[in-house]
């Protein structure tokens, strides 16, 4: 589904991706984990198309197509869908109007209806309750005076809405009480299937004991070091980074 | 004024209109008695240029150079109602001005209530109504506001709104100043509004040009005195005005306990100078200033607001937005002035302007000048682009780029909108709004 090969990014000329390779296929889920500072952010931005961050090299194919050559909109009509790490507050656009014009366009994308407005409100419901999200926040605007919990769920409604094929979540768990991280994670485990994927951005270990991963990616410097099981994820909460840091520098 | 001036030389740009004024019939009447003294006045002080500190980023000069004659009142019959926005939308009284003159045809007054009159000008200046004599050309500044002075000279018409003591006008009065195609000149158009104490009155007055191209200037002068414990809700839209030109000058006394709000809003207009002048004369008053302008081409919108706090105890807010494209300019001058006396006052002020493209310019002066020293003043201005994060996380959920600044745009400018508490006219501006960011 989502095949990347040697990817290399900067921001503001200074390189943050420095050959990065990642392999996902439908139905996995793969945790990237890490020290601050190496690169995970900087991942999810390139993925979900910030203009910011400049690809000097390397490639991104999502479901055989060219993902570095679509515009942001674009991804997110094929189905990639980036939960952000600092949701950002939109004051006067609704959070009920922003969704409608969201799963419309999404829609028409896939070559399906637009929702009317009934239809809209159904939907909308089901998947408020789904991440047990005030019904009041979406009549407000986006984000707008929103707890950071609030905030969070609010990026997981969103995915719910818009069901992509494809979710990388940043450090959707960072800043999270224990009751929040576990509707966050059972909003992940209700919505995976055998024909989407998640990309689980995380600095802890704690997120992974709802959200199961397939694999495990430690990444430093700016590309995957290491890769393992779900075990892989208890050791490093257990040891640390410093192991992992130490290999790699010694082998370089 | 002295008597001497009428001695010194008539100022270049007035003398076309000097020589005009020989031919218009000056009554024994509220009008007619004011027109010499302020013809006198413009004489004097001349159209001002961008030398003059009030009108240094609005070269109104330029528009006068083959105009200097004044045509208030020309083609009368050349309207259709079917040409006009009269918004059917509201159910409201209807008052229409052509060319500065009142269209009795295309008008409509609806609530009749004892006292009150939704009218116009020459028809109860001729009767010399009491309310009309008495506060006619009170609040005016002649002798200091050139565009004034020649509206005194020269104006014929207008609507004149007088609200008893204690009368809530039930529906809205709604006042369009239609611009016929093709003219060059100035149309000079008056109004008054006095209101009684405990009176209620809502205010919808639209500008319209009914051509395509550049036509003549329109220059306004409304004085609206609201009486103790009254509210007003005036509103001025300018969403019909096309490529039109306007001088508008509003004046304002507030007395004790009063409410008093504006909304100015441009959604079109090639030259606009909208003038606000409030005295607030009682206490516990409020005054609000909204205004938004949303402008491409080579536009150009210049509000000037001053507010006087003369008395203890009131507040006044301004807040002023605006959307600029293409080449289109945002002007924004807003002067507190607190009286010493004027102890306990609220004054709050706000410009914020997104500049959409790189050829667009604003410019934003606030002026307080505060001599009581237990008072809450602010002010703020601030410019900038469109909030990259935002347009990214739109962008990131399916919206195109077009969509996504529309939304922003419409969101930024719609905080201006929603102060209008006439919820189907704030549905209708935010339609209009809408259009004019999609266009």
């Amino acid at each position: 589904m989502l095949s990347i090969k040697d990817l290399h990014a900067s921001i503001n000329g200074k390189e943050i991706l420095k050959g990065f390779g990642l392999e996902v296929k439908p139905g996995e889920v793969h945790a990237i984990m890490g020290p601050n500072g190496t690169g995970k952010s900087t991942l999810a931005n390139v993925l979900a198309g910030r203009e910011e961050y400049e690809v000097t090299s390397g490639e991104v194919t999502f479901q055989g197509k060219d993902l570095l050559d679509m515009s942001p909109e674009e991804r997110a009509r094929e189905g990639v869908f980036l939960a952000f790490q600092y949701p950002v507050e939109i004051p006067g656009v609704s959070m009920a109007n922003f969704m409608k014009v969201s799963i419309n366009e999404v829609r028409k994308h896939k070559g399906l209806e637009p929702l009317d407005a009934v239809e809209f409100l159904k939907v909308m419901k089901e998947k408020m309750r789904f991440v047990e999200i005030d019904e009041k926040l979406m009549r407000r605007a986006v984000n707008e005076g929103f707890s950071g919990g609030e905030k969070k769920r609010n990026e997981i409604f969103q995915m719910a809405m818009l069901e992509p094929t494809l979710a990388v979540l940043d450090e959707t768990d960072s800043g999270l009480d224990i009751d929040a991280l576990r509707i966050v994670a059972n909003g992940v485990n209700k919505l995976k299937n055998d024909g989407n994927a998640f990309i689980v951005i995380t600095h802890y270990q704690r997120l992974l004991d709802y959200i199961v991963p397939d694999f495990v990616h430690v990444m430093y410097n700016g590309r995957i070091v290491k890769s393992g099981g779900k075990e892989l994820a208890l050791e490093l909460e257990a040891k640390g980074y410093d192991w992992i840091k130490q290999e790699v520098d010694a082998t370089v | 004024m002295t008597t001497t001036e009428t001695q010194n030389a008539v100022h270049p740009s007035a003398q076309g209109f000097s020589a005009q004024f020989g031919k218009l019939a000056v009554t024994n009447t509220p009008m007619g008695v004011a027109r010499k003294p302020a013809l006198e006045a413009f004489e004097q002080l001349g159209i001002p240029t961008t030398r003059h500190e009030d009108w240094k980023y609005t070269n109104v000069a330029a528009q006068f150079k083959n105009e200097a004659q004044d045509i208030t009142g020309t083609d009368q019959e050349a309207v259709d109602a079917s040409e006009l926005n009269l918004f059917p939308f509201l159910k409201a009284n209807r008052l229409v001005f052509v060319n500065g003159l009142f269209a009795h045809a295309l008008s409509d007054v609806i609530d009749e209530v004892e006292g009150l009159i939704i009218g116009n000008l020459a028809k109860y200046n001729e009767q010399s109504h009491l309310a009309l004599r008495e506060n006619y050309n009170h609040l005016a500044n002649n002798t200091k506001e050139a565009f004034t002075a020649l509206n005194t000279a020269f104006s014929k018409d207008g609507a004149f709104i007088y609200v008893p003591a204690k009368v809530e006008v039930a529906h809205p009065i709604i006042v369009v100043h239609v611009t016929t195609d093709g003219l060059a000149g100035v149309i000079n158009s008056r109004g008054l509004v006095v209101t009684g104490r405990s009176s209620r009155v809502e205010i919808i007055e639209s500008h319209q040009y009914l051509g395509s191209d550049e036509t003549a200037l329109t220059n306004q002068v409304l004085e609206i005195v609201v009486g103790d414990n009254a509210a007003v809700n005036y509103h001025k839209l300018m969403t019909d005005l096309n490529l039109g030109r306007h001088i508008g000058n509003l004046c304002i006394k507030q007395g004790a306990d009063s409410r008093f709000n504006t909304y100015v809003i441009n959604l079109a207009g090639q030259l606009v100078r909208n003038n606000m002048v409030v005295a607030i004369d009682g206490k516990n008053s409020e005054a609000g200033f909204y205004g938004l302008y949303s402008l491409h081409g080579s536009a150009q919108v210049d509000n000037h607001v001053t507010v006087n706090h003369n008395v203890p105890n009131c507040e006044s807010h301004q807040l002023f937005k605006g959307l600029l494209d293409e080449k289109s300019t945002g002007v924004f001058n807003g002067r507190i002035y607190v009286k010493q006396d004027a102890q306990k006052t609220n004054a709050f002020q706000s410009n914020k302007t997104i500049l959409l493209s790189e050829n667009a310019n604003t410019y934003t002066k606030p002026q307080l000048e505060i001599f009581a020293d237990d008072v809450k003043c602010s002010h703020g201005a601030t410019t900038g682009q469109i909030d990259k994060n935002m347009l990214f996380y739109l962008r990131a959920r399916g919206l195109d780029e077009a969509q996504s600044k529309a939304m922003l745009n419409q969101a930024f400018a719609a905080d201006v909108i929603s102060k209008i508490t006439n919820e189907p006219l704030q549905e209708w501006l935010l339609e209009q709004l809408n259009l004019q960011l999609n266009r």
